[in-house]
């Protein structure tokens, strides 16, 4: 994956989500993993990657292009070409598994309806869903939710993936599901940015680890070098205090 | 101590029994016809018919209670029994004969009109040239008048006196039929635009009304009402009234060489003799009418009983058909009990009511149009408010807001008088079923307005963010994710809304317009009926809201989706 920034800033009344974020992430990384304390910005951080929402100042560049955030147009191009999944209610509570990702490859990617239904039934089929695919979102588990919204959002085959914090509504075993499935993803060749608490995946799975704190990365590198040799104070504390149990 | 109270209890006693011997005579009558009955400065009834009543209540050595209730609400409580008599400037005719008795008449009037100040108009013969239009107020002799003799001329009527005068004074009708004094008080107030021609289109008589008594009760009441009006004109008495309240009009019919209204006491026939032989046909089985309303009725019936049904419980057996039994039980014993008790007063009369049914049928079937195309509008009018109070433009925005809570803050009557009278005045616009509709439909539309912006608000954000991150348009995240949603949650709410704008059409009488509720009243008001015409009237209402109430359900199935 390519994906940088420089000097990205982004406040909400007095508080700074970022406060001067640089990074240049590019070669050979399928999976990047924010971490960090609630409240450093890596929702905030995700978020601009994914073109909800415009930074007040800096700029950012996703598989080489740069964003245009003063153009809704470009960042609705931006959205449909990647993918983006939120922590839970992703799923539209009208709709049935199906239809939900039915409906975008129709709507947003110009597929005809048959070919939409072919497709959908066909992430569906890739997770183990096909037995629920007429559900409607309140007859499916949290992590079932979870899994047919992670469909959802490959279906188009988007170039990168941003999750923001997948697994943080779900109980244990539900979260390892989840979790299962995005190893798969990146076995299949998905790029994915993803922000996660749990620290054993990030450590086994990312490639790359940034740590965010405050607004800023406060260090950013390959994942086993970030969690054996942390030379960052604020990220030592941060791992011992969450590797304690 | 103990025989002085049992004195006083005996004395209580003799009090209570004297005065139940002596009964206050009710008399009924609405206080807003001066100067014949109305209420003075210090808020006592007053006027000519207040006389007679106390003069009346003397005669009989009653005491007197006077009630003021409205015109179309007099006849019912007349034949329900709570007033004994009407002396409210009644005209008596064969037909309202056949609901009520009359007593002789105290007052020979005629019909008069009021005209444009530069019309053309002279008489009668003038009336019967095609295109005229003609403006009565509704329920009186004037609008039978106009009904029977201009069969060509377009008829409007009207609730209140003033909206009469309005009508000719502002050229939307070329005469408006009444009765002489009414007449030149209201030309007086229009001077500058109105002429009024006072001779007598047809006389007309006043009377007092009485209840005509059920089989085994006596007819003594309507004999000294009679005695008492032959008495009371042998001394003088209406003269002296005259003197007292209507002392410039008897000198301007008297100058016109017209007789005064209490110069003649005789009977006028004549003018009724035409009825007699109308009214004389069979009452006529129509099976085409009865097919028809009895297929509207067990459309109801069956969509009430598929709506009232308890569908989460499933079958429980004998103790549930028990509840339903008892409770129709209680209901139809209810029913018996009332229905009885108002029978010992009440005598019926749907004959007026009958031969009005396809009136009153092609009133129904405008109602529910005028209710269709109303819902449409105001579905139209309510998405504009909830487009324009979210748009980014901020007077657009403000004036969204601004109309919804003044137009949801109003009355929908002042609505619809404002509208039409003042607003579609002004825009020289006149036909008044089109501006009435568009009227209900702005009025209703900011309620549904209001709704449809909770329901859209109630969506939530996360389903916005979630339509929005797998890349819909703006457009796209309103039409497919958050319209959707809101419908299901609004659905309920709307429905309310829609019943209630069917039943707010009858207020579309108040300018006239040819509906339900005003073929209704015009045939009450012509027969003097009651019950006969309210009944018919509530049914057919609920003829169209429960089949209503039914569909809303059916959508709201169609639309549910959490299991």
């Amino acid at each position: 994956m390519r994906v940088s920034a420089s000097g990205l800033h982004k406040h909400f009344g007095e508080t700074k989500a970022l406060d001067g974020i640089d990074f240049d992430v590019a070669g050979d990384v399928s999976v990047l993993a924010l971490i960090g304390p609630s409240g450093g910005g890596k929702s905030t951080l995700l978020r601009v990657l994914g073109g909800l929402e415009i930074p007040d100042r800096g700029s950012v560049s996703v598989s080489g292009e740069e964003m245009d955030f003063s153009s809704e147009e470009a960042l609705l191009v931006h959205r449909r070409r990647n993918g983006f999944l939120f922590q839970s209610f992703n799923l539209f509570p009208h709709k049935s598994a199906l239809a939900n990702i039915a409906l975008p490859l129709e709507k947003v990617h110009g597929l005809l309806p048959a070919e939409a239904n072919e497709r959908a039934m066909a992430a569906l089929d890739r997770f183990e869903l096909t037995e629920h695919a007429a559900k409607f979102p309140a007859q499916l588990s949290g992590g079932q939710q979870q899994r047919v919204a992670i469909a959802r959002a490959i279906a188009h085959g988007p170039g990168l993936l941003f999750l923001d914090e997948p697994t943080s509504a779900l109980d244990p075993e539900m979260t390892a599901e989840v979790l299962d499935l995005i190893v798969e993803l990146k076995d299949g060749g998905q790029d994915i940015v993803l922000s996660t608490h749990e620290m054993g995946f990030a450590r086994q799975v990312a490639d790359q680890v940034a740590f965010l704190s405050g607004g800023k990365i406060a260090e950013i590198g390959d994942s086993s070098r970030m969690f054996e040799e942390a030379e960052e104070p604020r990220l030592r504390h941060f791992l011992s205090r969450v590797m304690r149990y | 101590m103990m025989r002085a109270l049992l004195s006083i209890f005996l004395i209580c006693l003799a009090g209570c029994a004297e005065v139940k011997d002596r009964e206050p005579l009710v008399v009924g009558m609405e206080l807003t016809y001066p100067p014949f009955e109305f209420v003075d400065e210090e808020g006592n009834p007053d006027g000519v018919s207040v006389r007679m009543a106390e003069a009346l209540a003397d005669y009989l050595g009653r005491p007197l209670k006077i009630e003021n209730i409205k015109f179309d609400a007099l006849i019912t409580a007349l034949k329900s029994g709570s007033i004994d008599c009407v002396i409210s400037s009644m005209t008596a005719n064969d037909e309202r004969r056949k609901s009520i008795n009359f007593s002789d008449p105290y007052v020979t009037t005629g019909l008069a009109m009021l005209v444009g100040k530069d019309s053309d108009i002279k008489g009668l013969d003038d009336l019967k040239k095609p295109g005229r239009t003609i403006v009565a107020r509704l329920g009186t002799t004037g609008e039978n008048f106009a009904r029977e003799l201009l069969p060509d001329a377009k008829v409007n009527t009207m609730q209140e006196d003033p909206a009469c005068a309005l009508e000719v004074s502002q050229g939307k009708a070329d005469a408006w039929i009444y009765d002489q004094l009414s007449i030149f008080q209201h030309h007086k107030n229009h001077a500058k635009t109105t002429r009024a021609l006072l001779t007598p289109l047809r006389p007309e008589q006043w009377a007092i009304g009485l209840r005509k008594p059920k089989a085994g009760e006596d007819n003594a009441l309507l004999a000294s009402v009679n005695d008492f009006l032959r008495q009371f004109r042998a001394t003088g008495k209406f003269e002296v009234l005259a003197g007292r309240y209507l002392k410039e009009e008897r000198q301007l019919v008297r100058e016109l060489g017209i007789p005064f209204i209490f110069d003649s006491a005789p009977i006028v026939k004549g003018a009724e003799g035409q009825e007699d032989s109308k009214n004389a046909r069979e009452l006529q089985a129509d099976w085409l009418f009865i097919l028809l309303v009895a297929v509207l009725i067990a459309i109801a019936i069956i969509t009430f009983w598929r709506l009232t049904r308890d569908t989460n419980v499933s079958a429980s057996g004998s103790g549930e058909l028990l509840g339903y039994t008892i409770l129709w039980l209680l209901v139809s014993g209810l029913c018996y009990f009332v229905f009885a008790s108002l029978n010992q007063t009440y005598t019926w009369n749907w004959e007026g009511i009958w031969l009005r049914r396809w009136q009153i049928f092609g009133g129904w079937l405008r109602t529910i149009w005028i209710s269709l195309v109303a819902l449409v509008l105001c579905s139209g009018v309510g998405i504009a408010l909830v487009a324009g109070s979210r748009s980014r433009f901020s007077p657009l925005r403000f004036f969204c807001r601004a109309y919804t809570e003044v137009v949801r803050g109003s009355p929908l009557l002042v609505v619809l008088l404002v509208g039409y009278y003042v607003i579609a005045q002004a825009f020289n616009a006149n036909d008044r079923v089109l501006i009435g509709v568009i009227l209900l439909a702005l009025f209703a539309g900011a309620y549904l307005g209001e709704i449809l912006r909770g329901g859209i608000e109630s969506v939530g954000r996360t389903q916005f963010e979630s339509a929005r991150a797998v890349g819909f348009s703006r457009m796209q995240v309103f039409r497919y994710v958050i319209l959707p949603q809101a419908i299901r949650r609004v659905l309920p709410a709307v429905a309310g809304l829609f019943i209630i704008l069917v039943k707010d059409s009858s207020l579309l009488s108040q300018i006239a317009v040819e509906e339900f509720t005003k073929r209704s009243e015009s045939a009450r008001s012509a027969t003097y009926t009651g019950l006969e015409a309210y009944i018919p009237l509530a049914i057919g209402y609920l003829l169209i809201t429960i089949p209503l109430a039914y569909l809303a359900a059916c959508l709201e199935r169609r639309f549910s989706y959490e299991s």
